[in-house]
């Protein structure tokens, strides 16, 4: 109940405050929307559980309107209040974590299938874990540095396609997003499931991680260099669920398939499912500030 | 909806129909905003390719560039599907977040629209495809010159130039409209 009261007056405040969210993450699947709220310190993402599904950032029209100067003091006044609430009802729990350590409370409730379903995976359940978040980090680096062949290894052909397009306008705009520092925090696995000769394997993959966009002097235009971030993933991994070609079907020659692959000796390009699982999907599902 | 998925057939996949879908929509805006429509062609119809050529064109007709910044879709469904005699038809109702904004192409100056936030937007976009497409094969060559060609890459021949039409082997992109 005290829970609900609070982000009820947390929202209310937000509302007033004219809190608006900066935008980050490979494919921009996150809000300034990977945590959000850059600005003021903080912001809900669509489809986290504190929000009803539909960002702050986000309105059909344009900016919010009629931000008058006695509700932007009645937003502080209410931010103040739970700032306060919260550190008195901290110390008084003795809380653990003081300023800047890791929330571990879940904003979603999400929990690792046990059955069958884990038998397509190819290999143990915390194998994949450790493996998804190597991943994850990787394409998150790749992205930052540009990194397309990095990318192509990693992703599907179509995710690859969107990711260089939106890389490339990047660059036209002279900025680099920035990730670094990512911790591993939790993965669960939510589903697998096979179909059309692939296996896709989905996981919730919580991490936190610093996350903001510099220009070319290096000069911090969105997000917060020094603050990190809480971000929940739903993120799809898929490879082919039979064995690749061995052989290039052009030529017969020894072929290391990787997805859109191409032939070492007569350079067909081969049209493959992956080998080894890629990144398929990936979509935000909670954020905050720390 | 279910039952109409089926008649799509059981090679049907509807998550990788809408990773296609999103995918698609991502390139096709990020290409407006970076004057290559050449590289989303072989996803489209004629018509939604020149339509996007034409919308190019405007702009560069006063040294515009459109940004589309930091876009990202937020959801996609799918509103109906139809089964014609020689075609199967999907229509998405698709909502993305974006930056929707116009600068100047030369002084990259901010001249109108939504630069500090993500503005929502609802999209409709219609996919045909049609019935006894051929097989690509696994070995994507050129049909006209038949050189290797990565399709997915840019659906452009680096040889002879010619495109490979997706409308004969895939979904392509017929319509696009937002709210």
């Amino acid at each position: 109940m005290k829970k609900k009261f609070i982000i009820f007056l947390t929202v209310i405040g937000m509302l007033f405050s004219g809190v608006s969210l900066v935008k980050a993450d490979s494919g921009w699947d996150s809000s300034y929307d990977s945590g959000g709220g850059w600005d003021s310190g903080g912001s809900w993402d669509s489809g986290s559980s504190w929000d009803s599904g539909s960002s702050w950032s986000s309105s059909s029209g344009g900016s919010y309107s009629g931000d008058t100067s006695l509700a932007s003091l009645i937003a502080f006044t209410v931010i103040m209040i739970i700032v306060i609430y919260v550190i008195v009802n901290n110390n008084n729990r003795g809380g653990k974590g003081g300023s800047g350590s890791s929330s571990s409370r879940s904003f979603n409730n999400y929990s690792d299938i046990k059955d069958d379903r884990l038998k397509k995976i190819g290999m143990s359940a915390d194998e994949f874990k450790k493996l998804a978040f190597e991943l994850y980090k990787s394409i998150q680096n790749e992205w930052m540095n540009f990194d397309y062949d990095g990318l192509r290894k990693h992703l599907t052909d179509e995710l690859y396609n969107s990711y260089v397009m939106q890389l490339d306008a990047l660059k036209v705009k002279g900025q680099q997003n920035i990730m670094k520092d990512f911790e591993y925090i939790d993965v669960k696995i939510t589903n697998v499931t096979e179909e059309s000769g692939m296996v896709n394997v989905t996981v919730y993959l919580h991490t936190a991680m610093y996350d903001y966009v510099v220009d070319n002097d290096k000069k911090t235009v969105r997000g917060k260099d020094n603050h990190k971030i809480d971000i929940e993933y739903s993120i799809t991994f898929v490879k082919a669920s039979e064995s690749s070609e061995e052989k290039c079907p052009n030529c017969g020659a020894p072929f290391e398939g990787v997805a859109g692959g191409k032939c070492e000796y007569c350079g067909s390009t081969i049209v493959v499912g992956p080998k080894d699982y890629v990144m398929s999907k990936k979509t935000c599902i909670g954020q905050r500030m720390r | 909806m279910e039952e109409k998925i089926r008649l799509l057939g059981g090679d049907f996949s509807l998550q990788m129909f809408i990773t296609k879908v999103n995918n698609i929509f991502v390139m096709y805006y990020t290409a407006i905003m970076m004057d290559d429509e050449k590289r989303v062609a072989h996803f489209l119809s004629d018509e939604v390719y020149q339509n996007m050529k034409d919308r190019i064109a405007k702009l560069n007709a006063v040294n515009e560039r459109e940004m589309f910044d930091e876009l990202n879709v937020k959801t996609t469904e799918i509103s109906d599907i139809i089964d014609t005699d020689d075609e199967y038809i999907i229509k998405v109702t698709l909502v993305s977040r974006y930056m929707d904004y116009v600068i100047d192409k030369t002084t990259f100056k901010y001249k109108r629209g939504v630069n500090d936030r993500r503005i929502e937007k609802t999209n409709y976009l219609e996919f045909h495809k049609k019935k006894n497409v051929k097989d690509k094969g696994i070995v994507s060559k050129c049909p006209s010159c038949g050189a290797s060609i990565d399709v997915n890459r840019s659906g452009h021949c680096e040889y002879c130039g010619t495109t490979f039409d997706n409308e004969n082997y895939d979904w392509i992109l017929t319509s696009i409209s937002d709210v």
